[in-house]
């Protein structure tokens, strides 16, 4: 036998495959309270290798928080795919190696094929899985759109149609301080000019009040001190776009031809740490030049996915046409609507203990000919169009109803693999069992 | 061996098939109705609770911005109902706030962030609100502000010009801070008598709306309430 | 002779059992018994006045009865005292300290006592809450071990505090009667004034005053209060099955004109107990019984109060102690007739043990386990299951030895997990589907009972096998085939809870799989079961391999149970306390011990395993 097949038919191999996926999975565990839930999946479970602070996070359990001392100290961990690879190959040729058709192997054979048919969808689910979030308010107008929030998109959006805008949206990834970005639908061009993963944009003039005060506090911490007497100095200058973590200007306005916010309010960037937390999201901020035909530059914006609705649209004349730029959290729209008719929200009496959350609904595709009512709560979502909407949260004391809306093209075949394997183990279970029985009903004495 | 090879096929097609790039898209969109705003992801919550106070230095200048992924779970765990949607909370804790003096009679009612004060009057079956809030930036220029009330007490809006003479005519100074006063008298028995005030960068709102009858009868009282307003000194 | 033993065996075993079933006996001739049986609601559902009494008790003292110099106070004679006579019950020791900080607060020393009576505490009163303040600005994940203590010392207080304005407003009692006569007679006059000052008329100012103060009372009280006292009367309360506290009862009387007949009677039983008048008191009793029963459902509320006293669980622990010494006395002398007895033992204390999980899932109206507490008496139960069928099958005393360790173990778990409240608490929204409850966390809970059953029986292996010469190579063998059964059974049960979860979870937020700590957990237990059945299959380990394995389920399935609670960044929400996790690392450390045992080579073992002849 080839020895590379006798290797990877191994089940020495799956007892090691099993023992590291073990070790992933508690570290795993362990780090999600530095990094959360889906950093953490990222960095351990949807990736090959993983470095991991083995000793700061042993030392977390007993002491409830992550020990930077220690942290210097990394093991290099198989990480999700690679296991999960290694698991399939070597379910695969084991199968070949032993599998003789017979009916006593049918429980095996079946267990083993729900096996690979997960690992499977594991790998699909982590690439084609999309969620996002959509936001309706009781009575409000209805949405067509969900939101990403941790993606962000850079958007162009030609708003002299009739009926319809034409939104034109930049990813996120595409975002490099420095690169040019071209828009074949567009006469224009994008360039970063700056770009920050989590930041807050203010107002010059203010940000630089309050770090004055604040550097007026005497309890403040030298370091904090420097990195505050630094903010202030750019700040001061006129000339701080950007001003990084530790209070470096990262961009000057140099001779960019500021516009829109910028311009008007001396608008400043301030760049904060990233968080992973589950809880919480980014904030992205970006400053970028228009760039016309000839690459000659109209205008630079700042942007920033925190303007609200309380910072008028940002738009430039190019070519006879009004394009409003804006960075936002990712939206992806849909051929339809959802309109919240109404929010419920029960407790148990004389409690805060929540019994309750539904949401009910109008769904509404013209392109179909579909209107209905909906409620969608709790362990009921609505299925609609490939796209899976859950009651997720609520906000607005109770009338905004916040849906998850997942997109998983095979969000059925874990519970097909879930079927396989648990008929697989029941049969096993059975004819391991009758097999039991009857060897000690013949090995007692009569 | 074959079937090793077939397996590490499948494992690359499945690799592959995870690989997608992101790419510029074009796409056409339904314009969207006015009230937009109430479904736009971002805006600040009105929950005094979870409101953060100003920020402390660079760690908390700019959001902290929370919590729009928490699971269902999340609120069998955490004891605040729900968090905070991301938002700019934090940008307008900076703008300072004056001080004031409500008179007598008013009711004070719950803040949020961008909410500064608030208050409830009922008189004889008779209600009307008065409202502080405060934006960063002009919030789309004086008219599309005065529209929006006006829009509030279903008048027609107002023409540049008709803004123009409002703003000479009704020119007042709040703490030595020049602002104009908004009177919008509207067909259906609702009122709006309010100041729109321009400082340090962000436009402060301080609006009556209610019915016509108490809104007049408050003007006095309103006008009163103004005087007292100070900004602090910088 | 011998043949009487099991019989004899049985009906001793049958007697604690009987006797746990006879009604409580209370001091006095006040009618506790039916005292403990009046209705309230808290925390969303009705429940007996006894089980108020023996969860704030838990909470504040630990125990579920007050020890006194006089002996034990029953925790719904402590309640009875202390709403009745609060100035005599602030006298007992009630409130638990551990914490030497805190008691340093107190000016006391740790060796001093343990137990302190609201007197003591009440001049420290203010100093305890704003330390607790205090301590509650830190972050919970962060705070220290005094700030955990002295946050739990000031909500022990406030409980109690609690309590004493629950069936009245507090203050003085012996007041009471006339509080309430006073209430009557303000409440006409003072509404009339009130109207007319509203309408701007001439009004009786010193009825208005007086009204006003009144009202303001009862209102701050209604808000405070958090016992339903009055069953609801209006259709809508109805509905809602929304009770009335006191406070809210009492301002009733604004639209009624009178004291509601409950709130009343209350008053009364205090007047009567503080006369020591026992049969005013019953007559009142009875009054109310009449009043409230109507309104709530005494079926459940009685089989509550009845659940307390036969305190069930306690009883089959008594059981499991028997039983552990019947089957250890069998290995030395009478074999066949104590395993036997043992076996019975076992049959009866599963029965009690089966009865006690359906009397809870009746009251609650809820598959079995809805939180930690329940968690623990169903893994219990599972093992002494499967247990029964292994000692059916095998015989030898191994599964009954087995069974009693277990089922003793995860009731005093759950008897400590009790001691943060009521156990039958209402289910959050999300956790709110008896289909998953009934199907996902009853399977993969079957599967911990699986593993540790495992884990035990191997634990069996091991500490028999190299302290003791007394196990055969086929009692190994035996015990090798059990532990590899269970295993596949442990497989199966965890694979299927786990994979069912992740259905749950996609229903109920749409990921299958989120990666969270509990959900980690399970596939963990998944994992490790796999492991050890292809490890044996690939010829990696064999029967002392194998054992050693199973001992690593124990604590990985310790991990999964409990230790994921100590990290807090997961979905799933339980409590957990601190003493939990010391308890949890020995646990670890003794099968850290177990698995270096089961390294050592077999030939070194007292019991010989190998056949040495051939060698």
């Amino acid at each position: 036998m080839n020895p590379v097949f006798r290797i990877f038919s191994s089940l020495g191999l799956t007892v090691v495959l099993l023992a590291f996926s073990m070790v992933l999975v508690f570290f795993g565990t362990l780090d999600q309270s530095r990094w959360g839930i889906h950093e953490t999946q990222r960095l351990y479970f949807e990736s090959f290798y993983v470095l991991t602070p083995a000793l700061s996070l042993l030392k977390m359990v007993a002491g409830g928080s992550f020990d930077l001392n220690l942290a210097w100290f990394k093991i290099p961990l198989p990480g999700g795919f690679l296991l999960g690879g290694l698991l399939l190959v070597n379910l695969v040729c084991a199968h070949f190696r032993y599998f003789k058709a017979s009916w006593k192997k049918t429980g095996i054979a079946l267990t083993h094929a729900g096996v690979v048919l997960l690992l499977v969808s594991g790998f699909l689910i982590a690439f084609l899985q999309e969620e996002s979030q959509m936001y309706v308010d009781e009575g409000g107008v209805p949405v067509n759109f969900s939101t990403d929030f941790r993606d962000a998109e850079l958007v162009l959006i030609d708003t002299s149609g009739e009926d319809v805008d034409r939104v034109t949206s930049i990813p996120r990834s595409l975002l490099k301080p420095g690169s040019v970005i071209e828009l074949p639908e567009l006469p224009v061009k994008v360039r970063v000019e700056a770009y920050t993963p989590n930041a807050g944009a203010a107002i010059g003039a203010n940000l630089l009040r309050h770090y004055e005060q604040m550097l007026q506090n005497p309890q403040v911490p030298p370091a904090q001190k420097r990195e505050l007497t630094e903010a202030v100095d750019g700040l001061k200058s006129g000339e701080a776009l950007v001003l990084g973590t530790e209070g470096r200007t990262l961009l000057s306005k140099g001779t960019l031809p500021l516009k829109g916010f910028a311009e008007r309010m001396g608008g400043v960037i301030q760049e904060q740490p990233e968080s992973f937390q589950d809880n919480e999201s980014n904030i992205p901020a970006v400053v970028v030049s228009i760039l016309d035909e000839n690459g000659e530059t109209i205008g630079a914006w700042m942007v920033s996915a925190g303007f609200g609705g309380n910072i008028p649209p940002q738009t430039f004349d190019y070519g006879g046409q009004t394009y409003q730029i804006a960075l936002r959290f990712k939206r992806d729209y849909y051929p339809f609507w959802i309109q919240l008719k109404d929010f419920s929200h029960d407790k148990y009496p004389g409690t805060e203990i929540p019994r309750n959350y539904s949401s009910d609904i109008i769904l509404n595709d013209p392109g179909k000919g579909v209107e209905r009512p909906v409620k969608i709560y709790m362990n009921h979502p609505l299925r609609y169009a490939g796209l899976t909407f859950f009651q997720q949260s609520f906000a607005n004391n109770d009338t905004t109803s916040i849906l998850m809306v997942v997109r998983n093209p095979v969000w059925t075949w874990p519970y097909i693999a879930v079927l396989l394997v648990g008929l697989g183990m029941c049969i096993q279970f059975c004819i391991s069992l009758s097999r039991f029985i009857r060897r000690e009903q013949k090995g007692r004495p009569a | 061996m074959t079937c090793l090879r077939i397996s590490v096929a499948v494992l690359g097609l499945i690799l592959l098939a995870g690989c997608q790039k992101e790419e510029v898209r074009t796409y056409e969109i339904p314009k969207e109705s006015p009230p937009q705003d109430a479904v736009a992801p971002v805006r600040m919550t009105v929950n005094a609770g979870t409101e953060a106070p100003a920020g402390d230095a660079l760690a908390g200048t700019a959001p902290q911005s929370s919590a729009p992924m928490a699971g269902p779970m999340m609120q069998a765990s955490g004891n605040a109902p729900m968090q905070a949607l991301p938002g700019m909370a934090e940008q307008s804790a900076q703008f300072d706030s004056p001080t004031w003096t409500a008179p007598e009679g008013w009711q004070a009612q719950p803040l949020g962030s961008m909410r500064k004060g608030s208050w409830l009057i009922e008189k004889d079956g008779q209600r009307a609100e008065v409202s502080v809030l405060v934006f960063p930036g002009d919030v789309g220029g004086d008219l599309a502000n005065v529209n929006r009330w006006a829009d509030q007490v279903d008048m027609a809006p107002l023409t540049p010009q008709e803004l123009i003479s409002m703003q000479e005519g009704n020119a007042i100074e709040v703490d030595k801070h020049p602002g104009f006063l908004v009177e919008l008298t509207g067909p259906s028995g609702q009122s709006i008598a309010g100041v729109i005030l321009p400082y340090h960068g962000a436009t402060w709102f301080f609006k009556m709306q209610g019915d016509t009858e108490l809104v007049n009868a408050e003007a006095v009282n309103f006008g009163r309430f103004m005087s007292t307003v100070r900004f602090p000194e910088h | 002779m011998k043949r009487f033993i099991p019989i004899v065996i049985f009906i001793f075993g049958l007697l604690v059992v009987i006797k746990g079933l006879m009604p409580p006996r209370y001091s006095g001739d006040f009618d506790v018994a039916s005292f403990a049986e009046l209705p309230v609601q808290t925390g969303g559902r009705v429940l007996p006045l006894d089980s108020v009494a023996m969860n704030s008790l838990r909470v504040i003292s630990q125990r579920s009865a007050v020890r006194t110099d006089d002996g034990k106070l029953p925790a719904i004679e402590w309640l009875m005292r202390l709403a009745f006579e609060p100035e005599e019950a602030a006298g007992l020791p009630v409130f638990r300290i551990d914490n030497a900080e805190v008691l340093g607060l107190l000016g006391l020393k740790q060796e001093d006592r343990k137990y302190f009576s609201y007197d003591d505490l009440l001049p420290h009163r203010q100093a305890i809450g704003e330390q607790a303040n205090q301590a509650t600005n830190t972050e919970s994940a962060l705070r220290s071990v005094y700030e955990r203590q002295i946050i739990k010392l000031a909500t022990a207080m406030n409980q109690y505090e609690r309590l004493t304005w629950s069936l009245h407003p507090g203050g003085d009692v012996a007041q009471l009667p006339l509080l309430y006569q006073r209430w009557e007679e303000v409440v006409g006059p003072g509404r009339q004034a009130f109207a007319q000052h509203e309408r701007d008329e001439p009004f009786d100012e010193a009825a208005f005053q007086m009204f006003a103060a009144f009202t303001n009372e009862f209102l701050h009280l209604s808000q405070v209060a958090d016992l339903g006292i009055v069953p609801p009367t209006t259709p809508e309360a109805k509905a809602e099955n929304d009770w009335s506290n006191v406070g809210e009862a009492l301002l009733d009387t604004i639209t009624t004109g009178e004291i509601n007949p409950v709130v009343a009677g209350y008053a009364q039983l205090a007047e009567a107990y503080r006369a020591n008048d026992a049969a005013a008191f019953n007559k009142e009793l009875a009054h109310m019984h009449v009043e409230l029963d109507a309104g709530a459902p005494m079926g459940r509320v009685a089989f509550e109060e009845f659940f307390n006293n036969f305190a069930p669980f306690y009883q089959a622990s008594i059981l499991y102690v028997i039983i552990f010494l019947v089957v250890a006395v069998s290995w030395l002398k009478w074999p066949d007739e104590l395993q036997r007895s043992a076996f019975w033992l076992l049959l009866l204390a599963f029965v009690i043990h089966t009865f006690a999980l359906l009397a809870r899932m009746w009251i609650q109206g809820r598959p079995p386990i809805t939180n930690l507490y329940s968690s623990a008496i169903f893994v219990g139960w599972g093992a002494v299951l499967l247990a029964i069928v292994l000692e059916y099958i095998f015989k030898g005393g191994v599964g009954s030895f087995v069974a009693s360790i277990i089922g003793f173990i995860t009731l005093v778990i759950a008897h400590n997990l009790a001691k943060t409240g009521d156990t039958l608490e209402m289910m959050r929204a999300v956790l709110d589907s008896n289909f998953w409850l009934a199907t996902h966390v009853v399977i993969i809970t079957f599967g911990y009972s699986a593993v540790f059953l495992g884990g035990t029986l191997a634990a069996y292996y091991l500490l028999r096998g190299t302290l003791t010469n007394g196990l055969s190579k086929e009692a190994g063998a035996a015990l090798y085939r059990m532990v590899y059964g269970i295993t596949c059974f442990s497989l199966l049960f965890s694979f299927v809870g786990t994979m069912l979860g992740g259905v749950w979870a996609d229903q109920s937020w749409g990921r299958f799989w989120g990666w969270d700590p509990k959900e980690n957990g399970a596939l963990l237990i998944v994992l490790w079961c796999a492991l050890m059945l292809h490890a044996r299959w690939g010829g990696v380990v064999r029967e002392r391999g194998f054992m050693v394995l199973a001992i690593g389920g124990n604590i990985i399935t310790a991990w999964s149970w409990f230790g994921t609670n100590l990290l807090g960044v997961g979905l799933h929400a339980y409590g957990f306390t601190d003493s939990g996790f010391y308890w949890l690392l020995f646990f670890w450390f003794t099968q850290a011990f177990l698995i270096i045992l089961g390294l050592i080579p077999q030939k070194h073992w007292r019991s010989q395993l190998i056949s040495t002849a051939n060698s």
